[in-house]
Order: C-alpha cells, then structure tokens, then sequence
C-alpha cells in the first residue's frame, strides 16, 4: 500500500510536470537545480537504498557448468537438448532475479537512462521513460553497487521481427550517487532469428564473470569470457588469474595484480568507427593501463586483416595500418578524443 | 464435298459417297454446338453449369487452358436424347505432336475401379442425357438437382488434356514450349446416322469440324505446373491414399513449364484459380551459418531486395553467398551452395480469396522472402483454406535460396507465421498446416504455446510458428 502511494504520488508529479512545462519553464529548471527530479537515476538509486540487498553470489550457478571456459575461439553447440537446457537453465535465472520481490520498479528518463544503456544497442528514442527493476548489490564496501534490468524494444529499420532488448547493467557510484562505473552484466537481444547473450555469475571472490553467446535458430555457439573486478575507485576492471605475461591473438600486455598494467595492444571490432565506411571495424590499439585503468594517451590504428571462409580472422594476414583517431585518459576518465583527418 | 467419318478406333477418314447411309426420316436431330467447358457448381454443391473456355470467351487471356488439365467437352444436341455420340481431339498444326492425328487423351471412365477413372482413349463416346461423367467417387451425381432441367440434351465428356505416358507428354510440352496451340474437335452420330450441325436445317451423314475459325472460336492449350488442392471432405477427390488418408495435392509435373498455376476445390467441388506464381530454378542452398565477418575473396557484390534487413549479398566462386544486414544476432550469414538446383515459385504479394464460404488469404509482414519451393506453397494454400482466416507469413526464402536473417528457411521449404491471439485458433492453424503435410511444426513455450499439439518446442519460436519438410508423401504426381 505503502508503495502503491508512492507511485499515485509520483505519477501525479510528473503528470503536473508535463502539463506545465511549456508555461514554467523557468520553475521546472529551477526545481532540477535544487531538488532531486523525481524520475532520476538518483532518486531511484535513493530508494534501492533503503531495500534488501543482493548479496554474493549472484548470478546464473549454471555458468560455471556449461560451455568451455576459453576466452577466444568459437564452439558451436548444435545439440538441440543441449541448446535448450542451456536455454532453459539461463532464463529461468533472468526470470526469477527479474521477478525478485526484493526488485523494486524505477521509473527514470530515457535521456538519463542512456547513461547506463550498453551502447552497442541501438534502443528505440520513442521512450519518454524507462522502467527498470532494481536492487542494490553488495559487493564491495566504500561503493553502491546496483543492479538494474531493463527490457526495451531496439530501434526498428527494415526489421522483420521487433527486436527485443533485455539488459542488466551494474552500476557503481560514490556515497552521493554519483555515477562512477557501468558494466553490462547481462543481456538478451534480438528475435527469434537469434540473440545475442551474455550470462554473469559473481562469485564470492568479488570476481564478475561474464561469458558472451549466439543464440541461434539452430545452434548457439560461445563467444566470449572476461572476469571483471571492481577497483578501489569503483571502476570495473580486467580481471586475470595469473600474472606476468599475457597474449593472445586479440590482447597482449602484462597482467599485475591480476588485472592490465603498462603497455597494452588490443584489437576489436570498434563501434568508434563504424561510420566511417572501412570495410569492417577493426581497430588495432596501443595504450597503458595503470592498475588496470586506462592511463594517458591511447592511439586507435586501422587493423587491415583477411577472413577465412568462416569469417574467423586469418592472423597471418594482419597488418597494422593508419591511425584513425586518439583517446586521453586520466585515471580511467576519458578527457579527449580526437580523430586525424 | 468430301465428308469424314471418325472410325472405331477414333481416327477419322473420308467417307465413300457410294457408301453414305441412308438419312433417317426421324425428325431433325442436330449437334448445335460442341465445347470445351469448365464446371461451375453454385447453391452448395446442388447446381452444375459448364463455363465454355475457349478464344471467344477468354478474350484477354491467349490461351484457354493447360497441358494436363481437367476440362469438360460438352456437346450440345437437340432430340438427340440417349443416342451416342463419337468425338475426337486433334491439334489443329502438326506442331504438339508432330502430325495432326486424333490425341490420345486421358478419359474420365465412372466405372473404373479406383487408381484407374481415367483411361487413355482417342475414340471419346458420350451419351446424350447420360450424367455419369459428373460422378463423384461414390458413383453418385444425384447431388446436382438440375441435370434433367437444363443438361439432358447434352453429351458430357469429361478428360484430362495429356497423354497417358510421361514420355509423350514430355514430347507435347517440349513442342508446344512458350507458345499456345490450338486443339479442334471433330463429332459425329455413333450410328453413323446423319443429323443437322450447328443451325443448319439440312442432315447429313459425317463428321464436322469444330473450335476451328475465328467465328467459332479456338481451344489454346498452353504449359503449366499444375497444382491441384483438395477440401479435406471434396468427394470428387480421386487421389491416392497415404498411410490410410486420402491425399489433397496433386501436380501435373512440366519441364518445360515456366509457371505454377494453383487450384483449389472446395467440398463442393467448386473450383478457385488461386494463383500463378512464375517458376525458376536455381542452385540449392544449405541452412545459413552465421559468422562474425564477412569471409575474404568474394568476386562481387550486390544490394539485397529492398524492403526486409538483408543488405548487401556477398558472391564467393565456389558458390557460396553471404549476406550482411541490419539484424543484431546474424549481422552476416553464410549459405552454402548445393550441388543441386531447387525450383521456386515467386508467391503472390498477398492473396485475399473470399468466394462463396471459401477464404484464402495472407500477407507478408516486413519481409521480401517470397519464394518458396512449389509444393509447398501449395500445401500452404490447403492450410489457408482450412484454416479460413487471414495469415501473416513472416517469409520463405529469396529468389536467390537464401533466406537472411533466418538461418533456417533456404530453397523455401518451409512458411513462418506469426502467432493468432488464442490458443483455440492457433491450435486450428497448426492443425492445418499439419493435415496439408507440414511434417515438422515449431512453435515456442510461453504461455499457451505450450499446450498447442501436433507441434514441437523449440527455442527461437516465441514470436512465430514454424511449419516446415513438407513431406512430398501428401502430393501425387498425376502424371509420373
């Protein structure tokens, strides 16, 4: 009832709010000035203070189980069973964390809500508000930690099946709820012609693990695993097992402390240059890490390299090219981005 | 001038004058008209008429029929009752055939045994106020109320324009190629008595010629794919049974065919042209694989059909095809290339058939896949009919096989629909995609889709059923 009250009363703030803003402008600037807005993330994240909090573990049990622990290369499931326990075992956790009772319903702006949208998808601008369901996570004592999930519908072009996006973000602010770190913790996107996944469990370690899937219409194949740990300044960082040397074909540096620091080279597909007509995105890096944060000047290079007939990068083929663009970082912050012409 | 007479064995020669018969002094008996016709069954099932089909009354069209349909020849005659009457079918050129002899055609025969209701026959012998050739399977065609009151001086002849041989028929297709060519009937008394022709007041002994002049009209057969799709309680439905059931598709196969051409009948036998779909051919595709890039080495590229989330296709020499598009999870997928071509049918846009009870109809959603393999756009054309209200189909395949963004749809042999809104009528569309041959159907397992029988689970199938490996067990090849 309590909660019922609440939302009667939120709901008729932001009705008068909307009916008087074109005639109170200056009252409604001045209202954001001095109070909190009622359909902030600060408000919400106000509210999931005072609730039950998720402890450690948290997140799908069943990640430790199923698929290959690999951080690269791709195995591709065409078991049916397989695909569907898989399925079965990863959604009825999406489903039951989704309607925990200790979820409490946040409505908050779309605009402010971009702040702690994964940005690789496209969410539909239609929405005036986002809701989410939230609880906050207790992971590491100096910092809030939230969990917030989402479901919203992908921005609609020539698509023949809406696409839906399913996302649960962790985000870390400071005691005043400034926002300080976002990681996508889960996701489901796409349609019944397939879905991207990615599935968390954070341990008791503190240690995020995220592993990233296909979803297809006849198989699913693994794509990904990264370990992720919160640092002492709330940001979300590498997380490795060992240290010294580490290398693969798409990261190599070193690992101390057990997550990058100095000289890193990493090579992705980059959303930075998507729209600058290269015929696929990706980028060659060269940056410093200094426990595990990004630190001083990045330097982005085309990445010229030949695709087998499965579309997996031929490695001997690679060749670093033409700077496209920098980034200054300074402890983690991103200060400057500046593309050469 | 020299008269004809048809012979016994259904050829026809020149009558000896010295020989002529004598004219019976019985009155005037006279074949006013003869006909190729289609039957037109109206007041559920309990009225028969006959459409004629030939130049003068297809004046828009450039032909009249296909090579292997069911058509009716009917012979108009007055005080001709219970007397028998011969005909013969010739091509009016050399061209079908390679001479102009009496056809060999296939004879509907009411008292054949089951599997054998046709039998080849050049010599067509019909008897004037005799009904038998409007006989369902049941022997019975006391269901038309008005046979007596307005067909008892017709002779009704009914046959299926083809050979009794594939080879043959293939000869006549490879001859008759993209053109139409015109069939003529020759008539004649069995008794070889004479009678008046046409409006003529004068009898005479002999055959006539007719469909042979622009005045009288001609009879164009051209090729076609014929598709023949039944009500599950028509009883004019002579297929052979599967597994214990009667099958509902039919198809008269033509190489050299370059479209489909779908029928329906529905439980009263009333005939709906569904459609023409123009046929190809093209390399088979395998499932689509989907990959992260697009692979290095493609010899050329093109823009996918506008209108759906495929982009741009991708052309590799070995066959392969990769499309990249708008899609989250399948930004690029790879089909694979056959060693075999399949044949595809381009589907109408949409179809909204409401005649008389009977309701055909779907769109398309979003999407430009629509093709799909020719069966089964004719098992979906049954499943509609039964099913009686509008689907929306989610896609088949491209023209080209593939099928971006599913993976799963390439060579069309499967049709996606989206979900109706309850759990009585999904299970209704299901069930008659099942009974047309759909042998696998997916659907999902939320809600109420759980509960839907004659259909697996599967994941990805929360927004759409699937129903798809038509099993070509449930068509007959009439003319294997």
């Amino acid at each position: 009832m309590k909660i019922d009250l609440y939302f009667l009363l939120l709901f008729l703030l932001l009705s008068c709010k909307t009916k008087e803003e074109g005639l109170h402008n200056t009252f409604a600037e001045k209202a954001i000035v001095e109070e909190v807005p009622k359909n902030s993330l600060k408000t919400y994240f106000l509210t999931l203070d005072k609730t039950q909090a998720i402890t450690l573990p948290y997140g799908s049990e069943v990640l430790q189980h199923h698929f290959e622990n690999r951080s690269e290369a791709n195995t591709t499931f065409k078991n049916d069973t397989a695909i569907k326990k898989w399925n079965d075992s990863t959604n009825n956790f999406i489903e039951i964390d989704s309607l925990s009772k200790n979820r409490k319903i946040g409505i908050v702006s779309y605009s402010e809500s971009k702040k702690i949208f994964d940005k690789r998808f496209n969410i539909a601008d239609t929405l005036k508000d986002v809701q989410f369901k939230g609880s906050k996570v207790t992971i590491l004592d100096g910092f809030n930690t939230y969990s917030l999930i989402s479901n919203a519908y992908l921005a609609c072009k020539n698509c023949e099946i809406q696409e839906t996006c399913y996302q649960n973000n962790l985000i870390s602010t400071d005691k005043n709820h400034v926002i300080q770190d976002v990681l996508s913790l889960s996701f489901k996107v796409g349609s019944d012609y397939g879905y991207n996944s990615q599935y968390f469990y954070i341990d008791n370690d503190k240690v995020i693990h995220l592993k990233t899937f296909y979803e297809g219409e006849l198989e699913s194949q693994f794509l990904d695993y990264k370990m992720y740990k919160i640092n002492k300044t709330g940001k979300f960082i590498r997380y490795f097992n060992k240290n010294g040397a580490y290398n693969t074909t798409n990261e190599s540096g070193t690992v101390t402390n057990n997550t990058k620091d100095g000289k890193w080279i990493e090579i992705f597909k980059n959303d930075n240059i998507k729209n600058l007509n290269y015929s696929d995105d990706y980028t060659y890096s060269e940056g410093n890490y200094n426990d595990g944060i990004p630190s001083g000047t990045f330097a982005y290079f085309k990445l010229f390299q030949e695709y087998d007939e499965n579309g997996l990068p031929i490695i001997a083929s690679r060749k670093k090219t033409n700077l496209i663009y920098t980034e200054v970082y300074n402890k983690g912050k991103l200060i400057e981005r500046k593309f050469v012409k | 001038m020299a008269k004809i007479t048809i012979t016994d064995s259904g050829q026809t020669t020149t009558l000896n004058e010295a020989n002529l018969p004598e004219t019976p002094d019985d009155g005037l008996q006279r074949i006013v008209s003869v006909y190729f016709a289609k039957k037109v069954v109206t007041q559920n099932g309990s009225n028969v008429a006959f459409n004629r089909i030939d130049s003068l009354n297809n004046q828009e069209l450039d032909y009249d029929a296909y090579l292997g349909q069911t058509v009716y020849l009917i012979i108009e005659t007055s005080n001709m009752r219970t007397l028998e009457i011969d005909a013969v079918i010739k091509p009016t050129t050399d061209v079908l055939t390679g001479n102009t002899d009496t056809l060999n055609l296939l004879k509907f025969d009411p008292a054949g045994a089951a599997g054998s209701e046709y039998v080849a026959s050049t010599l067509l012998t019909a008897t004037v106020g005799n009904f038998d050739a409007l006989n369902n399977r049941d022997g019975s065609h006391a269901h038309y109320t008005n046979l007596e009151a307005n067909h008892a001086d017709k002779a009704i002849i009914k046959l299926q324009i083809r050979p009794n041989t594939r080879a043959t028929f293939n000869t006549w297709a490879t001859n008759l190629g993209t053109e139409a060519r015109s069939l003529e009937v020759i008539v004649e008394r069995h008794d070889k008595q004479a009678c008046a022709f046409r409006t003529n007041t004068e009898e005479i002994q002999g055959a006539q010629t007719f469909l042979n002049s622009d005045t009288e009209g001609w009879f164009r057969i051209v090729n076609r794919v014929i598709f023949t799709i039944y009500h599950a309680d028509n009883t004019y439905n002579i297929l052979e049974l599967n597994a214990g059931t009667r099958r509902r598709l039919a198809k008269i196969e033509n190489g050299t065919a370059t479209q489909a051409v779908y029928f329906y009948y529905d439980q009263h036998d009333v005939e709906i042209e569904v459609a023409t779909c123009n046929l190809s051919s093209v390399l088979g595709r395998t499932n689509g694989t989907r990959l992260q890039n697009v692979p290095t080495g493609f010899t050329s590229q093109a823009p996918a059909p506008a209108g759906g989330e495929a982009q741009t296709n991708f052309y590799y020499p070995n066959g392969n095809i990769v499309t990249s598009g708008t899609n989250t999870a399948n930004p690029i997928v790879r089909y694979g290339a056959l060693a075999t071509n399949v044949t595809l049918v381009r589907m109408p846009d949409s179809l909204a058939i409401n005649s008389n009870g009977t309701v055909i109809s779907y769109v398309f959603s979003g999407t430009q896949r629509r093709f799909c393999n020719p069966q089964c756009f004719a098992a979906f054309v049954g499943a509609l009919a039964q099913f009686g209200q509008r689907m929306t189909s989610t896609g088949m395949c491209f023209g080209d096989a593939t099928s971006y963004p599913s993976v799963s749809h390439p060579n069309g042999d499967s049709v996606d629909t989206t979900y109706t809104s309850t759990l009585v009528t999904e299970q209704s569309k299901v069930n008659a995609f099942h009974e047309y041959g759909f042998a696998h159907i997916i659907r999902g397992q939320n809600g109420w889709k759980a509960q839907l029988q004659n259909s697996t689970y599967h994941t990805n199938h929360e927004t759409h059923l699937h129903s798809g490996d038509f099993n070509d067990n449930f068509l007959q090849i009439l003319n294997a």
